[in-house]
This record gives C-alpha cells, sequence and structure tokens, in this order.
C-alpha cells in the first residue's frame, strides 16, 4: 500500500520550472530519501505535498487524499518540519508542545501524555520552563520533532533535518526515524549528506526539478557505478553526467 | 473538532507579553506620540515677539502702546524712535512684527484727520502672520472708535446716550477658551490608535512570514479564520487598553473636557480598533516582509489620518477630488465621534452616521481580507 503517489507533479515560479514532471511511489512505513544539490526541488516538492504550495500540473496523493483538492485533510494526517527551525523561539518548551498539541486538537489527557513522551524522546525533562531559543541546536532539532509528531501522524515530512546538528545528535535523530518507521509511520526526508540518505530504505535523486535515480542506495550504487565499494556520492555524480549526456 | 482558537490566542498573548518592543510600541508609544505632538502643535498664537517705533512720542501713542504691550499676543521687545535697523530685526527673526506710528499721529487725531500706521510683518510664517494682523487691526481699531466715541461725547451734535449701540457678544460653544489643545487632543487620539492599530497587526504577521513559523503553522489543520481570530483578538484587547491609557492623558494632562458618555466612546473605539486592525490584515496579506509592511502602515494610516481626516485641514474646504477620498479615511469619521463625545456631550442620535460608516469600514476591510488570505506559500 502506498502512502505517496506522485504523478506529473510541476511547479513553475513565472518562467523558472522548480519541479519538472516528477513521479513516483512511497510505501507505508517507508523511510524515502530526497537528495539533491539546493535549489534542485526538493522544497518545492515537500511544500507540495504537504498541501502548503498549489502545484502547477500533475497532482499527488498523500494519505488517499489528493493535494489539490483536500489539503486540509492532509494536514491532519501529517507532521512537517520545514527546513528553518520553526518553533516560537520566545516561547518555553513546554509552552511550545502545548500550542501544537491544542492546534491538532489533543485532549488534554492525550496531550500531557503525549508531552510527557516528547520531553523523555527529546531529553528534554527539567528543562519544560526553559525558552526555546536557550536551547542548543541537537535539543532544538528534536523538539521540532517532537512537536510535528504530537498528534501521531501517519506520514512525516523533514526538510534537510539534520542540517544544523551535531553527528551524535545527527545519530540520535536518526535512531528515532527508524522506531517511526518501525512503528508504521512513513517518512519523507530531503537531505543534501550523502551519507545521511544511506539510512533511507529507497532514494530519489533530483536534479534541476526532475527525478534522475530512484531505488534503494545498494541497487543505485551497482545500477551507476564499477566499483565494488562504491558510496553514493559516485552515485550522485554519475547520476548527474548520465542527465547532463541526455540532455545533449 | 477542539477549539483550535483558544491555544492560538494564548500564543500570541505570550508573545505580546514576552516581547518588550511589542508592549512599547502598543504603550508607550502612543503616550510619547501624544504627549511630544500636544505640545508640539498648537494653533495659538501668543506672546508674538514686537517692535514698536514711536516717532511721535505723545500721549496718545503712549497710550496705544500700552495697549498692545498689555495684551498677551505681544511680547514687546524693542521700543524704538527711528526707523534706522529695524529691517534687521526682521531679517534675523527677532520680532515678527513692527508697529510704526508717524510722526504726525496725535497731530493728524487732534486736527480729526485720518492718520496711517504702518504694521510691517514677517510673512514667512503665515499663519502667525495673519493672526498677528489681526491682532493688530482689532487693538487698533478698538483703540480709534474710542477716540470717536470721546469726540463724539465732548462735542457731537446730539447726547450720545440716545443711541442704542450693536454690541456682538460672541458665545463660543463647547470650547469658549478656544484652546487648541481641545481640538487637537481628540484627532491625535484618532491617528495614535489607527497607526498602532494597523502597524502592530501588520508586523506580527511579516514577522512570523519572515522567521519561518507561518509555514509551520499553515501545515497545520488550523483554518485561515482560526488563525486571524487568533492574531487579532489580543491586540484587539492591547488597543483598548492603549486607548483607556490616551483617553486618561487627554482628560487628566491636556484637561480636554470629556462631557459625553464613556461607554459610548469606548464602544466607537472598538469600531475603529477594528477599522485599524483589518487595514493591518490586508497589508499583511500584500507583504510578507516587516520592513514593508511598517512603511504601509505609515502611508495608508498615518498620512490620511493626518492630511485626510479633518484633523489639521478642514474637509469642507478641499477640493473635490481630495474630498472623495476622505470618505475612505475611517478617522474622519472616528475624530467627528470624539469631538462630539468629548467637547459636546453628543450621543449616537445625532453620531449615528459616523457609527454606521465606522461599523461598514470595518466589516468590509475584514471581509476583504477573509478573501484575500490564502494560506499558502505563494
Amino acid at each position: 500500500m502506498n502512502s505517496i503517489e506522485v504523478e506529473n507533479l510541476t511547479k513553475r515560479f513565472g518562467r523558472f520550472t522548480a519541479v519538472d514532471g516528477t513521479s513516483f511511489s512511497v510505501k507505508k512505513g517507508e523511510i524515502f530519501g530526497f537528495l539533491g544539490p539546493n535549489g534542485a526541488g526538493k522544497s518545492t516538492t515537500i511544500r507540495m505535498l504537504c498541501g502548503i504550495l498549489r502545484p502547477t500540473s500533475g497532482t499527488a496523493v498523500v494519505g488517499g487524499y489528493r493535494i489539490d483538492a483536500q489539503p486540509e485533510k492532509i494536514k491532519k494526517i501529517i507532521g512537517y518540519v520545514s527546513q528553518k527551525f520553526t518553533l516560537y523561539q520566545d516561547l518555553t518548551v513546554e509552552e511550545n508542545i502545548d500550542f501544537y498539541g491544542g492546534i491538532h486538537g489533543l485532549s488534554p489527557s492525550i496531550k500531557n501524555e503525549r508531552k510527557k513522551w516528547v520531553m523523555k524522546m527529546a531529553g528534554l525533562k527539567g528543562r519544560e520552563n526553559s525558552l526555546t531559543k536557550k536551547l542548543s541546536g541537537g535539543w532544538k532539532q528534536r523538539l521540532s520533532l517532537g512537536c510535528a509528531i504530537l498528534h501521531q501522524p501517519d506520514i512525516l515530512f523533514l526538510d534537510e533535518p539534520t542540517a544544523s546538528v551535531d553527528p551524535v545528535s545527527r545519530r540520535d535523530f536518526w535512531d528515532l526515524i527508524y522506531n517511526l518507521s518501525e512503528e508504521g509511520t512513513t517518512v519523507f526526508v530531503t537531505s543534501h549528506y550523502m551519507d545521511e540518505v544511506e539510512r533511507c530504505h529507497r532514494i530519489a535523486i533530483i536534479f534541476s526539478g526532475k527525478i534522475i535515480a530512484l531505488g534503494s542506495p545498494r541497487a543505485l550504487k551497482s545500477e551507476f557505478t564499477k566499483k565494488v565499494d562504491s558510496t553514493l556520492e559516485d552515485v550522485f555524480i554519475s547520476a548527474i553526467e548520465r542527465e547532463r549526456k541526455n540532455e545533449k | 473538532m477542539r477549539n483550535r482558537i483558544i491555544p492560538l490566542i494564548r500564543k500570541e498573548t505570550l508573545h505580546i507579553i514576552r516581547d518588550p518592543r511589542s508592549l512599547y510600541l502598543a504603550l508607550g508609544l502612543p503616550i510619547v506620540l501624544l504627549i511630544l505632538f500636544g505640545y508640539a502643535i498648537t494653533f495659538d498664537v501668543k506672546n508674538i515677539p514686537t517692535a514698536v517705533v514711536d516717532q511721535d512720542n505723545s500721549v496718545l501713542s503712549r497710550d496705544l502702546i500700552s495697549r498692545i504691550a498689555s495684551s498677551n499676543y505681544f511680547d514687546l521687545l524693542y521700543l524704538l524712535n527711528t526707523h534706522s535697523g529695524t529691517d534687521r530685526l526682521l531679517d534675523e527673526g527677532r520680532v515678527k512684527i513692527i508697529l510704526s506710528i508717524p510722526s504726525f499721529f496725535s497731530r493728524d487725531i487732534s486736527r480729526k484727520q485720518d492718520t496711517p500706521v504702518q504694521v510691517l510683518v514677517d510673512g514667512s510664517d503665515n499663519n502667525t502672520a495673519q493672526i498677528a494682523i489681526s491682532y493688530v487691526s482689532g487693538i487698533l481699531q478698538l483703540f480709534s472708535s474710542n477716540i470717536i466715541m470721546e469726540k463724539l461725547n465732548k462735542d457731537g451734535p446730539m447726547p450720545i446716550e440716545g443711541i442704542p449701540p450693536i454690541n456682538v457678544e460672541p458665545r463660543l460653544w463647547y470650547n469658549p477658551d478656544l484652546k487648541s489643545t481641545n481640538f487637537i487632543i481628540p484627532g491625535l487620539i484618532a491617528v495614535v490608535m489607527m497607526v498602532i492599530a494597523a502597524m502592530m497587526t501588520s508586523l506580527t504577521i511579516a514577522r512570523e512570514w519572515e522567521i519561518g513559523t507561518m509555514e509551520q503553522l499553515i501545515a497545520t489543520p488550523a483554518r485561515p479564520h482560526e488563525i486571524i481570530i487568533g492574531k487579532l483578538t489580543p491586540y484587539y484587547f492591547l488597543g483598548l487598553l492603549q486607548t483607556s491609557f490616551v483617553i486618561l492623558i487627554g482628560t487628566f494632562l491636556f484637561k480636554v473636557p470629556l462631557r459625553g458618555n464613556i461607554l459610548f466612546l469606548f464602544c466607537v473605539s472598538s469600531l475603529f480598533l477594528a477599522c485599524g486592525l483589518g487595514i493591518g490584515l490586508f497589508i499583511s496579506t500584500v507583504t510578507k516582509s516587516q520592513q514593508l509592511a511598517f512603511m504601509m502602515s505609515v502611508i495608508f494610516t498615518l498620512l490620511p489620518s493626518f492630511l485626510l481626516s479633518g484633523f489639521i485641514f478642514p474637509v469642507s474646504s478641499m477640493p473635490q477630488i481630495v474630498r472623495f477620498f476622505t470618505y475612505l479615511v475611517p478617522a474622519k469619521y472616528f475624530l467627528v465621534v470624539l469631538r462630539g463625545i468629548f467637547l459636546k456631550g453628543i450621543g449616537l442620535n445625532i453620531l449615528w452616521p459616523e457609527v454606521v460608516s465606522l461599523f461598514l469600514f470595518a466589516s468590509l476591510i475584514i471581509l476583504a481580507c477573509a478573501k484575500r488570505m490564502k494560506l499558502n506559500l505563494e
């Protein structure tokens, strides 16, 4: 069963085509990585899938709802962590959790239970009343993730989630993602860190708004390189080279 | 479905409480503006620096000079007997007005002839100049009619007692002392409330776009109207608090009489605040940058409230085309209401057209925002 089905999704800003007719699907419980350089169309794709940006043409079905027809329904079943750190810095840890819990309509008892869970998950116990701006990068990022999964969404969208996080926090973060995936949450994550996307079940490499390679890390390596111990970086480079050749 | 508006209101209230700048903008700035403008803007002309050139030096000329010197309007700084050097006094701005009494002043009067008195006025400040001229001519007219009466009494053909004289007895209603603060403070209250309300709302929304929290917010199930109500409610109450502050300052510091019903004043203020918040909301549907929002709220609220509301320039003396635009300025209606309640003590039975206009403006602008406000990233 597929959580996300994308069909010919296109987004143009004026004459610039940010996403150029991409099609792919993501299975339920899968960790799907979107790999590409800056400006390749990763954030634009994620925003369209979250129902906050209208596609120019094409469509996608997220959790059974069409992004152009029922964005309100989609917003109830997804969690979204955008590229910038977007919790309220002038609110305390607890106030941020209460706010996002309230806006997702959690009942007080569920909210308290989930709050405890998030505080434990993010290692923030005892810091309930700290202002969010005083937290360090790793904590902030786990708190953003916590606020995005308070309402236990079916699908989680993460846009460059580990961009400003130290390696240890990054490892903890990925452990958490695996746990979520094992519990059945679909995770759609963008990144430009090669080593990081390696942990995904499947990867799409996006370049100039087009998907130029798609598959599991292992499959991609054998498809694009002949070396034994090749890395995703090799895959990435040869995929782009092949794309450039095709254009000519 | 649980209520999402309450968490939004709570969150917005926390922003306001935690950000001293927004509290200063809402409560401190109006007070500063009101005090600054309240003392600076005055149309009363008093203590005009004055020089008198008395070339006659007679009992009559000295009588005239003492009348001028004893009025509050003139400050007699120089008393000269020749014209030499008087030009410099005007050039250097040391006096605004020079009164010159000719050497044949008392001779002409005793011969029952007309006699000219020259008044030189610094016309570079035309407002003061006009007022000074009218004061001087008033004093001179009174002076000459006294002389005529005296002569008539002394050697008139008939006894003067028999003629019933016509006396003009002007009675100034609402502002008997013609204090200009009574006129200015209500106008300032309108300007300050409008600017701050529009600025606060447009800035708070633009700020969320700039730091990126709006993107997070619109990816949640919160609906546009819930976000709007959640944003506006705390600022609405802050606006009411600010209104009470400026009313207190107006009545206690500037001694503007508050003759009408306070409750009615607050009801209309609420409507006016809704107009301001609506304009701010509208600006935030146009721009997502705080800087642009700030500039637009100055251009669309400060300038019209100052220039087109009848605050400084009466609407009735504006050209037809400009007058048309004044109907789009909510401060114009609120100003009539404020002056009506403060000075005249009138109520809804007279002020209903203004109240209806404010109500229409507020509903239309908020409806327009609800239509325009698309919560997506375009």
